[in-house]
């Protein structure tokens, strides 16, 4: 399956490993202190997003709120360029709603190749996550 | 709201910011963050200045939220360098140009009168021509069509379609060529603004 293996775990956890290309520019902007949580969160936030719509439509405003108050996102306005390439690729579709206050709301729904996507993502999460906490406590241990 | 000059001014600051991302990721950008802000304000139910300011100082910095741009396409594509290209690669795509041309050359036989009209939609909402270019195109597929249709409607309404072809029909021809000619007439402006600008490079 293409969209499988454009997003396989290599990708996905590259950036946790090394700065990929374009991390000067992070780092510029963003300043040394952030810097460290921002490479933690990238390729990782997408997912989350998948992972806030898996069962249940949600528009965007209300995606960033989530994950802001999980403290997943700092600067709310750079979930949106995941979102836009959530879009592009495929993994979700998006539909406009009216709503009782202000504009219409862009509600988004995670497609066939997102749930795969996702799924792939538990796995590879789960895995990683579990060998660096392991090598974390291993370490530790071995530091007293 | 909308009219808020404190969103207006980051708005700008970020189209500014945005100004070297392909034309189409920094429209979906735009359209997604003030998107994000009329949702934000309708929800806190208030626009005074400081909802806008927390709900600005939230979103981050106009160059934070770009610099995130880039590094999302790094990532997609795996690129070890920034998705940006130099300034001179930078001109958009010409496809508003090639709708413009498609629709009054092949446009103007397919759909004679409305392809031709369509087509000087897109030359107006093109920036590469010059208003008195448009403004001579426009004149040609007008006069060149307004000439056939003054003649040929009332006869159409008629019913005498074979009569036009065999009185008319010279006059037939210039339906498409109301399109053909102000296109070539285009076609050439660019062409030589073009070659101009390889000179100044050269």
């Amino acid at each position: 399956m293409d969209l499988g293996d454009a997003l396989t775990i290599t990708r996905t956890l590259r950036p946790l490993c090394v700065g990929v290309g374009g991390g000067t520019m992070f780092r510029m902007v963003v300043g040394e202190t952030r810097n460290q949580l921002t490479e933690l969160r990238r390729g990782v936030v997408e997912h989350c997003v998948l992972a806030l719509i898996r069962d249940e439509d949600s528009y965007a405003f209300d995606i960033v709120r989530d994950l802001a108050a999980r403290g997943l996102v700092t600067s709310e306005g750079t979930i949106y360029p995941l979102l836009a390439r959530l879009r592009r690729d495929g993994l979700v579709t998006t539909t406009w709603r009216e709503s009782d206050a202000g504009p219409p709301r862009r509600y988004y729904h995670i497609t066939n190749d997102g749930r795969r996507v996702l799924d792939d993502f538990i796995g590879d999460w789960t895995g990683f996550r579990e060998a660096v906490d392991e090598l974390l406590a291993d370490t530790a241990r071995g530091g007293e | 709201m909308g009219a808020d000059p404190i969103v207006i001014d980051y708005l700008d600051r970020l189209e500014t910011a945005a100004a070297a991302l392909p034309e189409d990721r920094r429209v979906d950008l735009l359209t997604d963050v003030r998107e994000h802000i009329e949702v934000a304000l309708a929800e806190a139910g208030a626009g005074d200045e400081a909802t806008v300011r927390a709900v600005l100082v939230r979103l981050g910095s106009p160059e934070e939220i770009v610099a995130a741009e880039i590094a999302a396409e790094t990532l997609a594509t795996g690129r070890t360098e920034p998705a940006v290209g130099p300034a001179v690669r930078r001109r958009p795509r010409a496809t508003v140009e090639f709708k413009a041309l498609m629709l009054l050359t092949a446009g103007a036989i397919a759909l004679p009168f409305i392809g031709p009209l369509i087509g000087l939609g897109y030359v107006w909402s093109s920036d590469r021509w010059t208003t008195i270019q448009k403004r001579t195109a426009s004149l040609g597929v007008v006069g060149l069509l307004l000439f056939p249709a003054v003649i040929l409607l009332p006869m159409l309404a008629g019913g005498e379609i074979t009569a036009i072809f065999s009185t008319f029909g010279p006059l037939v021809a210039l339906v498409p060529l109301a399109g053909l000619l102000p296109a070539a007439y285009l076609l050439a402006v660019l062409f030589l603004e073009l070659s101009v600008v390889a000179r100044q490079d050269g």
